[in-house]
């Protein structure tokens, strides 16, 4: 893959030859298309969508459905199962509380695992909590996989909410896989997958997984901050009760009653972020063009090549969580370095105009599996490269001298 | 640049902080032991505080003097370094001098550029002795 070709196209790599952006995995940099898509929009048809009966209303709408089409094509959905909400998160939790709420009797069971981002975790925790129903946790075992998910199925399970690619571990879960011998215990689970560390970095097909419902967001993905996207199976949407009530998303109001739109226009009541959505779509078409098989060859060339390296450098001074072989991660590197405090690592690498995050990453139940407070995380996206890596290894040695 | 966060001084508390560990229930009624515990949310980060108070009116807690202070925990560098400090600084003096310790104070004791995303971990040590004085109260 020729990098070269890539940096050129984001302003903040092109601008700041000296960055080192390590944080893909908590929000990407975007290219100039996006960003002159937003001003596009904002400049030639910045005005609201739907029943504008004029050019640039049409216009602006015409632009906002066409990324519905462009996200259907992408996951290979199809574009009415295709709902734009603000984030991840928000997916998940209109799924939580327009689905699953009403569904969930005393005894019900939700199966989650122990790798969740807070956004796949939190909102399970706290509907089983208020319905009564049991929350269960899949573990994991000492490399980082998922260790037998289908233990925690059983005839109860109403919810299984997995996500594809851990945000810490880079763990890619075979969730075909799950969700096949998940539906043979009980036919009646919803799955529900947390693509946000998927999506962007791999080829997603809705179909081929099998899964009810896929939630992602536009901004780990190239695309604008303020657009997330629910796919949801037709036939599993038309389940779904109405999250937020207003404009946009009914066909008739009386008095005493109301008729609501139908799918997908049901969920996305009041005026969205229109210029983000528009320009999510030219996020889209970059990846597109650049093809998902090229990305994840990219990245798990380069993940390989970083967990050499690391190892070279720091042998045992330094313990990556996760899979070992890079098949079955993602681009996420997170680490133990001494122990040194991820919040010192960070900001010394910092210093370095490097930047890698420190915390425990929305994944609390995980550190604590793992018996840590916190961990330092270097993720990769489509325009890293080993010269990254090399500086990373550096500004590790900087910790360790200032540290040490 | 905010490397030198990590002047020597604080490198020095933070390898060997002053006042660390946790204060054993005292034996003479006179003596009164209060404690405090923060979390950071940011990071996971957990600073407990255990005071040993000495004085007249040590019952009500409104007053008394700290006769020993000590913190446990796990934090970042910053964090143990101010909680170092803190307690040295705040050891001897009575317990209502707490109250008025603002977040310039623990800044300029630890002396160092303190940037937006680091003041949570600077402040989490007085945060956990103001959470005495909130126990106290409530």
């Amino acid at each position: 893959m020729n990098l070269k070709r890539y940096l050129k196209d984001f302003p903040l790599l092109a601008k700041a030859k000296t960055l080192i952006y390590l944080d893909s995995a908590a929000s990407s940099l975007k290219p100039a298309v996006v960003i002159e898509k937003i001003k596009e929009y904002y400049e030639q048809y910045g005005v609201n969508i739907f029943r504008g009966i004029y050019k640039i209303s049409e216009k602006a709408t015409q632009e906002y459905e066409k990324t519905r089409e462009a996200v259907a094509r992408f996951i290979n959905g199809r574009p009415e199962e295709v709902i734009f909400t603000r984030n991840t998160t928000e997916s998940l939790n209109l799924l939580a509380y327009s689905l699953v709420y009403n569904q969930l009797k005393p005894g019900d069971e939700i199966a989650v695992s122990i790798m969740e981002h807070h956004a796949n975790f939190v909102p399970w925790q706290q509907l089983a909590l208020k319905r009564g129903a049991r929350l269960k946790i899949i573990d994991i075992d000492d490399n980082g996989y998922l260790k037998t998910p289908e233990k925690s199925i059983t005839k109860k399970t109403k919810v299984l909410a997995l996500t594809y690619v851990s945000n810490v571990l880079g763990t890619i879960n075979p969730i075909k896989e799950i969700i096949k011998r998940a539906k043979k215990i009980n036919p009646g689970t919803i799955t529900i997958i947390d693509g946000a560390q998927a999506v962007p970095h791999l080829k997603v097909d809705v179909r081929d997984l099998g899964c009810d419902f896929l939630a992602f967001s536009s901004h780990k993905m190239l695309g604008p901050t303020g657009v997330g996207i629910l796919w949801g199976r037709k036939e599993a949407l038309d389940e779904l009760s109405p999250f937020n009530y207003g404009g946009e998303m009914i066909k008739e109001v009386y008095p005493d009653r109301t008729i609501f739109e139908d799918i997908p226009y049901k969920f996305e009541a009041g005026t969205p972020d229109i210029a983000g959505v528009i320009a999510f779509r030219a996020a889209i078409e970059y990846l597109e063009k650049v093809g998902m098989e090229k990305i994840r060859n990219h990245e798990m060339e380069l993940t390989g090549y970083a967990l050499k390296r690391l190892t070279e450098e720091f042998k045992s001074e330094l313990k990556v969580f996760g899979p070992k072989n890079t098949k079955d991660r993602g681009g996420v590197i997170a680490f133990a370095f001494q122990d040194f405090h991820g919040h010192d690592i960070a900001q010394i690498l910092a210093d370095e105009n490097i930047c890698v995050r420190a915390g425990h990453h929305c994944a609390m139940p995980l550190h604590q599996r793992l018996g840590l407070a916190s961990s330092a995380r270097a993720s990769f996206y489509l325009y890293n490269d080993e010269n990254d890596v090399e500086k990373l290894i550096k500004g590790l040695k900087k910790v360790r001298k200032i540290l040490g | 640049m905010s490397v030198n966060i990590y002047k020597e001084i604080i490198l020095e508390h933070w390898k060997n902080p002053h006042n660390y560990g946790r204060i054993p229930r005292p034996a003479r009624p006179s003596l009164k032991l209060v404690q405090g515990r923060v979390l950071n949310p940011s990071c996971g980060d957990e600073i407990e505080m255990t005071v040993l108070l000495s004085g007249s009116r040590i019952n009500k807690f409104d007053s008394g003097e700290i006769k020993e202070i000590k913190f446990q925990g796990r934090g970042c560098v910053i964090s143990r370094a101010s909680a170092s400090l803190l307690t040295d600084y705040i050891k001897g003096k009575d317990l209502k001098k707490i109250a008025n310790l603002k977040k310039e104070f623990i800044i300029k004791l630890l002396g160092v550029p303190i940037s937006i995303s680091r003041l949570k971990c600077a402040l989490l040590p007085l945060e956990a002795l103001k959470q005495i004085i909130n126990d106290k109260k409530s």
